[in-house]
């Protein structure tokens, strides 16, 4: 992009008739999409420079706290975006009211597409099951909270912060997404003391029979020696809350750190979680409305042509990856026509053949039709998994002509080789990979691991191994917040293995016994 | 607009006072420099640095492991999900496999890589800074002195090679108008004849050549060895740039025998077997009296070594480098890197050598490096 172009383009978008020009277009796409249901948060739209664009997109919330990760975020898009590799389109922050940044050198139809891809965005953060409990007041928390750690920087000196979040970050994602409050740390202790003093002996429940499984059960069950409460007395898997109320040494400025960092990971653990289901209906939306948009006349045929080219690249097919664009859209259509009955005779065929329930072909306006509130009921009560596990068929696994693939050495290059296209090892595959928003499951086995208020974490493996050089890699973090050596165990090879990080700053691992 | 019916708002707020990307950016722009800094020894391992020419402004391209942080994460196995055309069995892309650190960064989604561009001064100036070493001050020392022509000077005298015509017809017409009144120029005579002549002068230009000696021994193959050879040559070659306005550098390989090679040979081969340093200290002297007398020259011999050599071996080494002290080589070093008690050859050369120009060196880690060259470079000046 040229940069005298951009700058042009933006004294232009500061020109009252453009603004009124989106205004008057946005206004319009708001009114569409009520009357097809949607039920945005009220939306602050705010036009930005490129620059500011790339800055938002690599914080994720305006007023976000300092790190060089996101620095580092922001220099590659920035970079991309100077050499025309990328283009952030759009940026939306789940929040009430609504904050979602508009490009201010985008064209007035690119724009109104994108506020037709916000405003099902943000009807998504506000109706979807797993959005109720994040904080919605979060850019104005955010900015509070990059001032305490500003603060704290001044008082302690802007390495120590960095280092401390270093750590806490690698631990990011290890929360209990279902569990976010915690009690006082000694409320848990006396309730653990009391539950452990009623009850020595756990009582077998029909749930220990799945434990079982797990290859590390045994052995963490002979660990506990009679008499001593374990410590934790249930394995923990929110790491950052339990190392936050147990660390031995942390400083209180610390502990508020973490509190930042877990709250952070909560507030954005559903987006994770919803990433393509909340895309597909962003891009399912998006299309219709602008279509509705060209049919009312409020859009030029060119410009719809030019919304249209975009849209195209935004939900393109990709060979090596899911694009979340592309398979979320291809669903929502899918399922629209589905419950509306106009699949074509071939799809409905294969639906009969495999028992699938069908329904009779709908001819009224799409606003009225059960498709729609079908897919409204799906997207409200969804994350990506149960999305996935229960609507993908073979229907849409032919319509985006999905396949898994692996990779094959040969000679001096690696060959990209499709193993399967069939659409239940793919679901089964997709879903698999959704498991734990695709992250290692891990908890806090034992805090006071061989009676040296040493940290014993447990990964619960479910057939995937952890890349053993980013466990030698991280573990030295979390001895940084524990301060005292830490110890994983984990699953290699048909062993079990326990990695160290001991108090003389040396890595160890230890192969402790066999996957029976 | 009617805010109450449609819940949306738009604004153009300037937000250049609230940014943190770019402080954020340098910040991380830090972190990539001290991650060059401290992978220098692997880095200034490949590519020619020493024979470079100076005044090019040569760029090295290095790829570094993109910067961020570890978390636990399952290994990548290779697999994974696309849409597209295609068939069980089909081939939807491929890639080159591992290369071997030629910078080929990896298109495998999750592998990130860093490409930074250096330029030759700017890694000399990081490996100055990482060792300590300052930068060097010129200071004059050998001069030889050799002549030169300058046509600067003007004689009246009829030696028409070098006439120089601007001038002779100057006179000529100053001649005429003085003698017949019209300044015109013809009938030149003998004594409007100028030509241009030339004086010597004498300017100096000295030449110096640095023989780079090391054992090729398996025990001499480590990163940090060839980390310390370089940048002591490095650091050496570019303080006599600074003295002489020509270096030329010799390398010089040995096992039990002695080849002469080129940077890259020198620094990327590896041998195992016997190690005769009277070897490289025989082809040294040889190579002098072929092509670099020291009337000629300044001749700096360094040799580098673990310390491991043939017992029988160090009486010869001992009578050679005393013949290349008397060669009157300039600085003489003999650098032992590593500490390796059992050396016998640096205990020979301290008690048999007293020359002021043999200097008998250890190195054992990068601090030792500074106060190893200064001791070349002190003598040097004196």
């Amino acid at each position: 992009m040229n940069k005298n172009e951009s700058s042009e383009e933006y004294r232009s978008a500061e020109n009252p008739s453009e603004y009124s020009q989106l205004e008057q277009g946005i206004s319009h796409i708001w009114e569409i999409a009520r009357e097809y249901g949607l039920d945005p948060f009220p939306t602050h739209f705010e036009m930005v420079p490129p620059d500011i664009m790339s800055e938002m997109g690599s914080y994720g919330i305006p007023g976000h706290f300092s790190h060089w990760t996101y620095g580092r975020a922001f220099h590659i898009l920035k970079t991309q975006y100077d050499y025309g590799l990328i283009r952030i389109y759009e940026m939306v922050v789940n929040s009430n009211p609504a904050h979602a940044f508009l490009l201010d050198n985008n064209s007035l139809a690119i724009n109104l597409k994108v506020a037709a891809h916000v405003n099902a965005h943000v009807d998504f953060f506000k109706n979807n099951f797993l959005f109720q409990e994040t904080q919605r007041n979060m850019p104005t928390l955010s900015s509070l909270r990059a001032e305490r750690i500003r603060e704290y920087e001044n008082k302690y000196g802007t390495a120590a912060i960095e280092q401390f979040l270093d750590a806490c970050l690698t631990i990011t994602e290890h929360i209990n997404p279902g569990k976010f409050n915690r009690l006082s740390p000694s409320d848990q202790l006396s309730k653990w003391k009391n539950e452990f003093k009623t009850q020595k002996k756990p009582k077998r429940t029909e749930f220990d029979e799945i434990y079982e499984l797990d290859p590390l059960f045994k052995k963490s069950t002979q660990e506990t020696k009679p008499g001593k409460m374990p410590f934790p007395l249930h394995p923990d898997k929110d790491i950052l809350g339990f190392i936050r109320d147990f660390a031995p040494d942390l400083e209180d400025w610390q502990r508020d750190v973490i509190d930042i960092v877990r709250e952070e990971s909560y507030y954005f653990y559903p987006q994770a979680r919803t990433k393509i289901m909340n895309e597909g209906w962003a891009s399912f939306w998006h299309a219709q409305i602008m279509q509705e948009m060209r049919h009312r006349g409020h859009i030029t045929p060119a410009q719809a042509e030019e919304w249209w080219i975009v849209h195209q690249g935004v939900v393109q097919p990709m060979k090596d990856r899911l694009n979340p664009y592309f398979f979320g859209y291809v669903m929502f259509h899918y399922l629209s026509e589905y419950f509306n009955g106009q699949l074509t005779d071939e799809e409905t065929d294969w639906l009969r053949v495999h028992d699938y329930p069908t329904y009779p072909r709908y001819h009224g306006d799409f606003k009225n039709s059960p498709g729609l509130q079908e897919i409204r009921r799906i997207m409200m009560t969804n994350d990506d998994a149960s999305f996935i596990g229960d609507y993908f068929n073979a229907i849409p696994a032919r319509r985006m002509q999905a396949y898994l693939y692996d990779t094959e050495e040969g000679g001096n290059e690696t060959s990209y080789v499709i193993t399967t296209t069939d659409w239940d090892q793919v679901r089964d595959y997709l879903v698999a990979e959704r498991a734990n928003n695709g992250r290692p499951y891990i908890v806090v086995q034992n805090a006071d691991f061989e009676d040296r208020q040493e940290l014993l974490l447990h990964h619960q493996f479910d057939g995937r191994e952890l890349d053993a050089g980013y466990v030698k890699k991280t573990l030295p973090y979390l001895y940084y917040l524990w301060n005292r050596p830490v110890h994983l165990v984990t699953v290699s090879d048909d062993r079990i293995i326990q990695h160290t990080f001991d108090s003389h700053g040396r890595l160890s691992e230890d192969i402790i016994g066999k996957v029976e | 607009m009617n805010i109450e019916r449609f819940n949306f708002t738009v604004s153009g707020r300037d937000w250049e006072l609230h940014r943190k990307g770019p402080v954020d950016a340098h910040r991380h722009a830090e972190k990539v420099k001290q991650a060059i800094k401290d992978s220098l020894p692997e880095i200034i391992n490949h590519g020619d640095l020493i024979t470079a020419d100076p005044n090019t402004r040569k760029i090295i391209r290095i790829p570094i492991r993109s910067l961020e942080l570890p978390d636990f994460r399952f290994g990548s196995g290779g697999e994974g999900i696309g849409t597209g055309e295609g068939e069980e069995g089909d081939v939807i892309g491929t890639r080159p496999g591992e290369g071997q650190g030629d910078g080929q960064a990896g298109d495998q989604p999750g592998v990130e890589y860093y490409e930074v561009d250096l330029t030759i001064e700017e890694l000399k100036e990081m490996v100055f800074e990482d060792l300590g070493l300052p930068y060097i001050e010129p200071k004059k020392s050998h001069q030889e002195v050799s002549q030169d022509l300058n046509f600067d000077n003007l004689a009246h005298r009829p030696h028409f090679s070098n006439i120089d015509l601007m001038r002779t017809a100057l006179e000529n017409m100053k001649r005429n108008a003085q003698e017949r009144g019209i300044p015109i120029m013809g009938d030149f005579s003998e004594e409007d004849i100028w030509v241009r002549t030339w004086k010597e002068t004498n300017i100096e230009v000295s030449n110096a050549v640095v023989l780079v000696m090391a054992d090729g021994s398996g025990s001499m193959d480590t990163d940090f060895k060839k980390y310390i050879v370089r940048s002591f040559t490095w650091w050496m070659v570019e303080a006599l740039r600074f003295i002489y306005p020509h270096v030329e550098i010799v390398f010089i390989f040995h096992d039990t025998n002695a080849y002469e090679v080129d940077e890259h040979e020198f620094f990327s081969r590896g041998m195992s077997g016997g190690t005769m340093c009277s070897s490289a200290n025989q082809m040294a002297i040889d190579i002098i009296h072929q092509r670099y007398s020291p009337d000629e020259y300044n001749v700096y011999p360094f040799h580098f070594s673990d310390g491991d050599n043939y017992d029988s071996d160090n009486e010869v080494c001992l009578r050679l480098v005393q013949e290349l002290l008397s060669l009157n080589v300039n600085q003489y070093a003999y650098i032992q890197i590593g500490d390796d008690h059992w050396a016998r050859l640096m205990a020979l050369y301290q008690n048999k050598i007293s020359h002021p120009r043999f200097h008998g060196l250890h190195i054992n880690n990068k601090e030792d490096l500074y106060p190893a060259l200064k001791e070349v470079l002190d003598a040097e000046r004196e």
